[in-house]
């Protein structure tokens, strides 16, 4: 391209924090004279508000058509640049972030020279892109406003409400018969009291009075195109009739899963010995005694953390490292209820840390005072469960104590049991969420971004995110629903126009990226004379796997197109003299 | 020989730390260096000196003095100004070191009174060039326990970053060169009203007041710090760029953190669990690990409640780093020598009853309160109802979270429940919906 271009170019001190480690005046002076270069600057903080002002007027000035800050990460003031381009009437994709804080003062702490010499060549790529860069804009999309809501338990109901009552339609899917989840299984449940059951109740009274909301049971979704803000979802319902409709945006709220002992994990499968949502159903049940095949149950043993916090050089293949979460609390206001139905009972409480967090911690207490005894366990001895004549023994070493083993016979045993990931594979791969190391749906950052998904558009919601209790489920539903909200109440999306752009010239249409496109956004249409390939621009990522695949070299990727990646190369080759 | 204030010029490094701590001291809220009562001076390389008033036996400023307004502390034996004093200025022509002046703004006459009997500037000089004592402190070089945590070179660069905000006559001159006009002498506090139709309370949590557990000693040993001094100590903008003690600028090598400070603990009248200390903690123990790689850090805890998300394996991992977990309640910390601490503790896990350990810094890790002047926002009839622990109560939290008693009013984040930051920031999303829907069916039922 031989447009003489004119750029301006700013090199941050960033306090210190560049100009410590990089020598940013030689960054300024090694590019002064390069060419398109009309400006070249020092400034202390880019971001300030009155450096951002002398950007504008700098641009405004010397009529600039393209703008380079060597700076910090794009990750954290890439908008805050585009956003002065804009102000200043620039194209914002004519803007170009040089990265001189993270990728070059703060990696070479020790050798100011070399830092130096990396930052002038990472600048001179700088200039380069922002040399064949093209005003672009933006593909706008118009948001459908409505939600699908994977999965009818506490929190996708509670979001579907939420998103109701802001007058937005919503579509429920449960493959389930009916609604409610582990909490509609539920008699009475922490910290309230509440039953579960009832709980339930009242949200799908809630759901069956509002018309905005339409709830599948027994569907599930089977396909899933297009992206935020306009997604086509199908769904198989219940008598396999398959029906289509667009969404504006998706709440995963699939929950979770028991944990399920392996036969002789704490005697597990031997009479007497249960987990605590089949203990919890028990207590729910019983009345004035609790019974075990007939005969009452007197004394009582609770086993924290079966399935939770498992070591990991143990003998496990993928050991649970984390920790449920809702357990030890789950287990002392059970053992409350207990204590309520029969004051009689002994219970033992083996466990490794009481994270009765917040004001769970009443709760502990008040098990305590209902006569529950703790006995503290090591991680690293875990206690054991034998079966001696008509009873059970669970031998422990009790830490409390100096570690002395002690032996305690009890007719129940109950492996209070943690959450895990529910198996989803099917869901996962049509909406194409990621998994986090503990096999639940990972969040973009757990404090910025807890509900957002890296697919623009999918939230996840309740415990299908992590171990919750129900409250706290309920808070990340809503939270989800906040975002959903947030993103079709504006009526429209903006999407980055970095996508792929096909040459009609070039293309002989082979077919070859319309293989290699995972998003389905290539296809045939007739151009002139010819049949040729052509980019759907809603659906395209700007993935690029089509640009090596085509053999006529026809497809460029928009703000990054192989000249300026080339130029970039060649500018971070060059010499620093 | 009584105690004094004794300057030995070869360890200053006119770091104008005593000018910030006098001046932070007498007016309570700011630092100011030009209200201070001492004065570091430099001339070049070669002249240190830092002027301090000498509270002369036969002082001339006291027989000056028309009204008899200064007057010595029996207690402290500084001359003290008391409020017979008229003003007249006699006193700052009378001292022949300069030591007692006027200041313009406040209009009063400034002069040092020895703190009460334990100066502010002796306290804080990082090098011990100024000291409070009986007799001068010895030679720098034979000085083993002090971290020279700049060399000499360093020294003179840091000091040399002071802009001399001393000087600063209010003169105004600034006003007029700031091209953004950020500075302002004469803002006032503006009164707003707006009109919503829903509000939301997010005004946090209170700190606990490491006072109010007495037997841990902090505010009466210098090297017991809460976890948010801690924090400062560890960030990567620390003073001196070091992790140091603050009685003597010593590297600690051997930290204690007392989980639950303030938490779980009736005496002090919380029974509740702060969720966010044991992860605070841990996380500043692997800080510290990276600042002090050779230091010890124990733990003392009653239960590690790593419960979140990731939080479990970030407990594990600094297990693995190192740290030492020790399962015991923490009864009293005391002195022990060279400023280091005794931590009175039940070792529980061991089994062999009371124990006491020494450490050279002690880290209290505070828990979190109600703030309770949320419950006082709403004084129009309408009262917002708290909970049995004084933290705005959530009217039905299992289903309808952030609902309070007042209709349009939400909670969001630690206003209603001590919560760490993932959480708050889920629970502030679960308002923001609470009170858009809120909004919305109210003008739809209009």
């Amino acid at each position: 391209m031989s447009d003489k271009r004119r750029i301006g170019v700013y090199v941050c001190h960033c306090g210190g924090n560049i100009s410590d480690y990089v020598d940013v005046e030689k960054v300024r002076d090694a590019v002064k004279d390069d060419q398109d270069v009309v400006i070249s600057k020092n400034v202390m903080f880019a971001c300030s508000d009155a450096t951002q002002q002398e950007m504008i007027e700098d641009i405004e000035k010397e009529k600039l058509d393209g703008l380079v800050v060597a700076s910090c990460s794009p990750m954290l003031h890439l908008q805050t640049f585009k956003a002065v381009a804009q102000r200043a009437n620039l194209n914002q994709y004519q803007y170009t972030q040089v990265n001189l804080r993270e990728q070059c003062s703060w990696t070479h702490r020790d050798n100011m020279e070399k830092a130096t010499e990396k930052g002038i060549k990472l600048v001179r790529a700088g200039i380069a892109r922002t040399r064949l860069t093209e005003p672009l804009v933006n593909i706008r999309i118009e948001t459908k406003p409505k939600t699908l809501v994977i999965g009818g338990g506490v929190s996708g109901l509670r979001a579907a409400l939420a998103l109701a009552d802001l007058g937005l339609a919503v579509f429920i899917v449960e493959k389930e018969y009916e609604v409610g989840g582990w909490t509609k299984k539920w008699g009475k449940m922490f910290p309230n009291n509440k039953i579960g059951s009832e709980t339930i109740n009242t949200l799908r009274e809630q759901i069956r009075q509002h018309e905005a909301i339409t709830l599948f049971t027994g569907a599930e979704l089977i396909k899933k195109e297009g992206s935020v803000g306009d997604f086509a979802v199908k769904i198989k319902l219940v008598n396999h009739e398959i029906i289509s409709f667009d969404v504006g945006a998706i709440i995963v709220a699939t929950g979770f899963d028991s944990y399920e002992p392996f036969d002789g994990e704490y005697g597990y499968g031997l009479n007497g010995v249960v987990t605590l949502p089949q203990f919890k159903e028990m207590v729910d049940k019983s009345n004035g005694s609790l019974n075990l095949n007939g005969s009452r149950v007197k004394n009582l043993a609770y086993i924290y953390c079966v399935g939770s916090r498992q070591p990991e050089d143990g003998d496990l293949e993928n050991p649970n490292l984390y920790c449920s979460r809702y357990c030890c609390s789950a287990a002392v206001h059970t053992a409350s209820c207990v204590a309520d139905v029969d004051p009689g009972i002994n219970q033992y409480h083996l466990y490794r840390d009481m994270r009765t967090y917040g004001k769970y911690e009443v709760m502990f207490e008040d098990a305590g005072n209902k006569k529950s005894l703790f006995v503290r366990f090591d991680g690293e001895a875990l206690p054991e469960v034998k079966e001696s004549d008509d009873s059970l023994i669970v031998k422990v070493n009790d830490m409390l104590d100096g570690g002395e083993e002690i032996e305690i016979g009890v007719d129940l045993v109950v492996l209070v049991t943690g959450m895990v990931p529910r198996k989803n594979e099917n869901l996962t791969n049509i909406l194409k969420i990621p998994i986090g190391l503990d096999g639940f749906y990972n969040e973009i950052h757990p404090k910025l971004r807890p509900v957002e998904t890296v697919v623009a558009g999918i939230f996840i919601a309740g415990s299908s995110q992590g171990p919750k209790t129900l409250a706290e489920s309920v808070i990340s539903s809503l939270s989800a629903a906040s975002k959903s909200a947030g993103l079709l109440m504006k009526g429209y999306v903006d999407l980055e126009p970095f996508i792929a752009e096909v040459n009609t010239d070039k293309c002989i249409w082979c077919g070859e990226c319309e293989k290699s496109c995972p998003y389905g956004a290539i296809e045939k249409v007739f151009c002139d004379t010819k049949e040729v390939a052509t980019v759907i621009s809603a659906l395209c990522k700007g993935g690029g796997v089509c640009i090596p695949d085509c053999p006529e070299d026809a497809i460029e990727l928009k703000g990054y197109s192989d000249n300026q990646i080339k130029s970039m190369i060649d500018a971070l080759m060059k010499e620093v003299v | 020989m009584a105690k004094q204030l004794i300057y030995t010029p070869d360890r200053c490094v006119d770091c104008k730390n005593c000018e910030i701590a006098c001046s932070f001291i007498h007016t309570k809220d700011i630092t100011k260096p030009a209200m201070s009562r001492v004065r570091a001076f430099t001339y070049g390389d070669i002249v240190k000196s830092v002027t301090v008033c000498k509270q002369c036996e036969d002082a001339l400023c006291q027989k000056v003095c028309p009204t008899g307004a200064l007057v010595r502390n029996p207690e402290t034996g500084a001359i003290d100004r008391t409020d017979k004093c008229i003003l007249c200025k006699m006193c700052t022509l009378a001292c022949p070191y300069g030591n007692i002046h006027l200041d313009p703004i406040y209009d009063e006459i400034v002069k040092c009174d020895l703190c009460g009997g334990d100066p502010a500037c002796a306290m804080f000089c990082p090098t011990r060039a100024l000291v409070w004592a009986d007799e001068p402190v010895p030679d720098i070089k034979q000085d083993a326990q002090i971290e020279h945590v700049f060399n000499e070179e360093e020294a003179r660069y840091s000091a040399n970053r002071c802009l001399d905000c001393a000087d600063c006559s209010e003169c105004g001159e600034c006003i007029k060169a700031c091209p953004a006009d950020a500075i302002h002498f004469d803002m006032q506090p503006e009164e707003l009203e707006i009109e919503a139709n829903s509000v939301i309370v997010s005004t946090g949590f209170k700190l606990f007041d490491a006072h109010l557990k007495t037997t841990y000693g902090f505010g009466k040993y210098p090297n017991v710090v809460t976890a948010m001094q801690m924090d400062r100590l560890v960030s990567p903008t620390k003073p001196f760029n070091r992790t140091l003690r603050p009685s003597d600028g010593k590297a600690p090598d051997n930290i204690a953190f007392v989980l639950c400070t303030g938490s779980r603990d009736c005496t002090i009248g919380n029974p509740l669990c702060s969720r966010v200390c044991c992860m605070y903690s841990i996380k500043q123990a692997q800080l510290i690990m990276g600042s002090l790689p050779l230091a010890d850090i124990t733990i003392y805890y009653i239960d590690i409640r790593a419960f979140g998300k990731g939080y479990e394996e970030f407990y594990q991992q600094s297990e693995e780093m190192g740290v030492y977990f020790v399962k015991g309640r923490v009864a009293k910390i005391e002195p022990a020598e060279d400023g280091n601490l005794s931590v009175f503790y039940e070792d529980i896990e061991g089994g062999s009853g009371q124990q006491q350990m020494e450490h050279d810094l002690v880290v209290l890790s505070v828990g979190l309160l109600p703030n309770m002047d949320a419950l006082h926002l709403f004084n129009n009839g309408d009262r917002l109802k708290s909970d049995a622990y004084s933290y705005v109560e959530e009217i039905n939290e299992d289903t309808d979270p952030t609902r309070t008693s007042i209709n349009g009013v939400f909670a969001a984040g630690t206003t209603s429940a001590a919560r760490d930051i993932p959480d708050s920031i889920l629970h502030a999303g679960a308002a923001a919906v609470q009170a858009a829907g809120y909004i919305h069916q109210l003008k739809a039922s209009r």
